[in-house]
């Protein structure tokens, strides 16, 4: 059992890294999400493991006893009402707006164990005849080393390929593969994952048309939220597109994307404020 | 209110099976085979029915092609539920008429997203 003290010390530092914010109705979540962590370090409890991480300061135990906070879960085709209006709403104008020029860049920032980004790289294998030679790149980023490691295996379990998807995708996309069910090469083609923490802009990442961020803000504290909202502006470039999960908004940060009307969570970069980050 | 018909030889299964579809506010009959479970389709359709492959007098594949030519046969949803998660099995099946496969053991959860992907129950 760990203090209320050590819990204010963990929540502390998961705050100040990551923005994640816990409610104090779920403070239990930090002793069931310490727990493992505490096993696979070889600390006797997660008391034992608070200690260390206030005497030794170790940045990499600090860092994966926060990413253990993040919740990761997701599943296949989560929510696909955004998914579908995508494909059939905004893809088809991207298209036409970079005719070709350069590719269309999608982003599934706090993609946890990957299905978003994979679900996305199936839609797009699934009309592909649609597609042509169209270029189309989709990046997957998460703060959690382990879950990025687990996106880029691109095996899951069965209870994990039952939930979200169709027999009819499993058997098209997947293969098994003893107790997993691995994507085919076909669908692997369309997806790089890194980590990224949606609290930092990456030089490297560039500019992207389309920002899948679902699920993600709603989990971080009002101020994280704001910073993450820049951030995600950073790497939206001048005629972008963001999409939120459920109930999620823009609130605090409204002059950075407008809502698009029709369009449930999903916004566009405004002109003027691109212009003036320029 | 939509009817689902769960088709399986265990009565613990069918007793799960029951409480998740009743938690989906539809109404749950039961069949222990194929037999059984094709008496009743002749005399109400189900609009569901979650099916159990091995079974004693019709297994499920049997059922399901029988079900198929009876008249308004192509109505109801028809969701395996079994141990077999191999490709060939489940090819066999899609082959044979059915809409949906879940691969035992499952959750509420994996036959929530099964129904939602049939359009038995909504978001």
């Amino acid at each position: 059992m760990l203090d209320t003290a050590a819990i204010k010390t963990i929540s502390a530092e998961a705050r100040r890294r990551a923005g994640i914010a816990i409610p104090q109705a779920q403070t239990y979540l930090v002793e069931a999400r310490l727990a493992p962590v505490a096993r696979s370090e070889g600390y006797d409890s997660q008391a034992d493991l608070v200690r260390a991480l206030e005497s030794s300061k170790d940045d990499r135990l600090w860092r994966r006893v926060v990413e253990s906070l993040a919740d990761h879960e997701t599943w296949f085709f989560r929510d696909p009402a955004p998914l579908d209006y995508f494909m059939s709403d905004i893809l088809p104008v991207l298209a036409r707006v970079k005719a070709r020029k350069s590719p269309i860049r999608i982003l599934c920032a706090g993609c946890g164990t990957g299905q978003e980004a994979w679900s996305l790289a199936m839609l797009m294998e699934e009309q592909k005849a649609r597609l042509g030679s169209m270029d189309i790149e989709i990046v997957g980023t998460d703060i959690s080393r382990r879950a990025i490691e687990r996106a880029q295996s691109a095996a899951y379990s069965q209870f994990e390929v039952q939930r979200g998807l169709s027999i009819h995708r499993l058997i098209e996309h997947f293969e098994p593969h003893g107790q997993q069910w691995v994507l085919k090469d076909s669908i692997k083609r369309w997806v790089r994952f890194e980590r990224g923490n949606l609290l930092n802009a990456s030089e490297t990442l560039g500019e992207f048309d389309i920002i899948f961020c679902r699920n993600v803000l709603s989990g971080m504290t009002p101020d994280a939220r704001r910073h993450s909202l820049n951030m995600l502006a950073h790497h939206s470039g001048h005629a972008g597109y963001l999409v939120l999960g459920q109930g999620e908004t823009i609130a605090g940060a409204g002059e950075l994307y407008r809502a698009m009307s029709g369009a449930r969570n999903i916004y566009a970069r405004t002109m003027e404020t691109a212009r003036q980050a320029a | 209110m939509k009817t689902c018909l769960v088709v399986d030889d265990s009565r613990v299964i069918r007793k799960v099976a029951r409480r998740i579809i009743e938690g989906f506010k539809l109404q749950c009959d039961e069949a222990a085979d194929g037999a059984e479970a094709l008496a009743y389709c002749r005399k109400t359709m189900p609009d569901a029915i979650l099916l159990d492959r091995n079974m004693p007098v019709m297994n499920g594949i049997d059922f399901v092609k029988a079900l198929r030519q009876e008249p308004e046969g192509d109505q109801p949803v028809v969701v395996f539920c079994t141990t077999e998660n191999d490709v060939p099995s489940i090819t066999e099946a899609l082959r044979a008429g059915v809409d949906e496969y879940i691969m035992k053991p499952f959750d509420t959860d994996i036959v929530q997203s099964k129904f939602q992907q049939v359009g038995l129950i909504g978001e």
